[in-house]
């Protein structure tokens, strides 16, 4: 390919996808910090310190019940632990087993077994924040415009590497002529925090356009593995009387001592079997805890039914997630996550300025070119 | 290769450091920090901090002078941009 359509590649690509891409990147700011904003405001809240006598783990069927009790018009979808925060379960309900949407998202103290919180769901500066990310309130439709808005950028990153070349070949690496005219110095701006800035777009890009899959990939698996391993228990009756949680739990961390819990979906789930808890297994490395094992356990009867790896495009999904988020190396790679969001915004809006300049005096060059093709006509008889 | 010499240390840098907090935790996560500042701290000083050399600055003079007349022929010209 020529330079000429390396260029207009990069300049369609970029143009397309220039507007959603700022606001990707604008919303995603505050994103960055999301657990420490949420905690800030007293949306999400820290364990209390306990004596050390009190390392004693907690009834989860009563948190259960006092869950239940709270609300009793709706049903225990899942049960959700965090690697950062070992001392708490967080329960989340809603108003059918099977809804996408959820009711409620409870914290509990898993020392004490103590009520801590209820997370405020869909209000506020940080939930606005977070749906026009992931969505722009259109649901499933407007997660996958995104990340096909993704898919550009990634076009519009490796043909900017491209017309990168030409550019500076007489230039030194991190000329900036500031004392040319603002254009050029604006391209100077652009071209460089543009390739230093390389890596890490092109890889949050990808991972971004990786989790906007989220729903088809899980489908994908509900639809193929999940429905084999429920397709032995069609014909059983449906499950009556009360179930365990707190053996179904148990029964999970026999089957893989040296994982923890991620989260447990309840039978009749999206992520179970009628007849079944599915327990989401992690082990304990960056890495290994994305890598989900899962446990399937019979509900009524608590016990271990057989155990599952998740398929790779899950795991590449769930690999995909911190690479995006920057939540894999404490506050310090959230800020450094922070500052390359700026520049690669500084890029975004360099280019948009430096399209806007130019796409001005080329339609003047053509108005003048139209005057002089007039003039000439009209002189010749 | 002279070109891409920067770009492609600055890329492997920021590759490293994306990968490593990834597979280890602890000091790790301080080595990803400070790898991952580097296309920052290039960005910010080259981009914006960093004053011209001497030549440069002298040179400046010249070009606003030069700039302005630039400009005045370019009008008569309609030659309206320098890309390259």
């Amino acid at each position: 390919m020529s330079f000429r359509a390396w260029y207009e590649v990069h300049k369609w690509t970029s143009l397309v996808s220039t507007v959603f891409l700022l606001m990707l990147c604008i919303t995603g700011l505050p994103l960055i910090f999301s657990h420490e904003i949420d905690h800030a405001l007293g949306k999400s809240v820290e364990p209390p310190a306990l004596h050390a006598q009190a390392h004693r783990q907690a009834d989860i069927d009563a948190i259960v019940a006092d869950a239940q009790r709270r609300r009793p018009q709706d049903v225990l979808q899942f049960l959700v632990t965090e690697p950062d925060d070992p001392n708490v379960l967080f329960v989340r309900m809603a108003d059918k087993i099977t809804s996408s949407g959820l009711t409620a998202f409870y914290t509990y103290d898993l020392r004490s077994g103590e009520f801590l919180n209820a997370y405020p769901l869909g209000e506020g500066f940080m939930d606005v924040m977070l749906r026009l990310h992931v969505d722009m309130y259109a649901g499933l439709p407007g997660t996958l415009f995104l990340g096909f808005m993704g898919l550009l950028l990634v076009a519009s990153l490796v043909s900017g590497v491209v017309v990168y070349g030409p550019y500076m070949k007489k230039l030194p690496f991190g000329t900036v002529r500031r004392e040319r005219v603002a254009r050029i110095k604006w391209l100077d701006q652009h071209n460089l925090l543009g390739i230093v800035t390389l890596v890490w777009f092109f890889v949050v890009g990808l991972t971004g356009v990786i989790n906007t899959l989220n729903i088809p990939l899980f489908g994908q698996w509900q639809a193929t593995e999940l429905a084999d391993l429920a397709r032995p228990f069609q014909g059983k009756p449906p499950l009556q009387g009360p179930v365990s949680s707190a053996a179904a739990v148990k029964a999970a961390q026999r089957a893989e001592p040296d994982m923890a819990l991620s989260f447990m979906a309840y039978p009749g789930n999206n992520f179970s079997t009628p007849h079944h808890f599915m327990a989401f297994m992690r082990g304990s490395s960056p890495v290994s805890a994305r890598l989900l094992k899962i446990v399937m356990i019979d509900a009524a009867t608590s016990e271990v039914v057989t155990t599952r790896e998740m398929p790779w495009y899950v795991s590449a999904l769930m690999l995909s997630q911190p690479l995006h988020f920057g939540d894999y190396g404490g506050i310090g790679l959230k800020i450094v996550w922070l500052l390359l969001d700026l520049l690669t915004i500084i890029v975004l809006a360099t280019g948009l300025v430096l399209w806007w300049k130019k796409r001005h005096v080329t339609a003047e060059q053509r108005l003048r070119m139209l005057a002089t093709l007039e003039r000439a006509r009209r002189a010749t008889p | 290769m002279k070109v891409w010499f920067m770009p492609l240390l600055v890329g492997l840098i920021s590759l490293a450091g994306l990968l490593i907090a990834l597979i280890a935790d602890g000091v790790a996560d301080l080595v990803s920090i400070v790898m991952l500042a580097i296309p920052v701290l290039l960005g910010i000083w080259l981009g914006y901090l960093k004053r011209s050399s001497p030549q440069e600055a002298s040179r400046r003079v010249l070009h606003v002078a030069d700039h302005f007349s630039k400009m005045s022929s370019r009008k008569q010209k309609g030659e309206g941009h320098e890309y390259r």
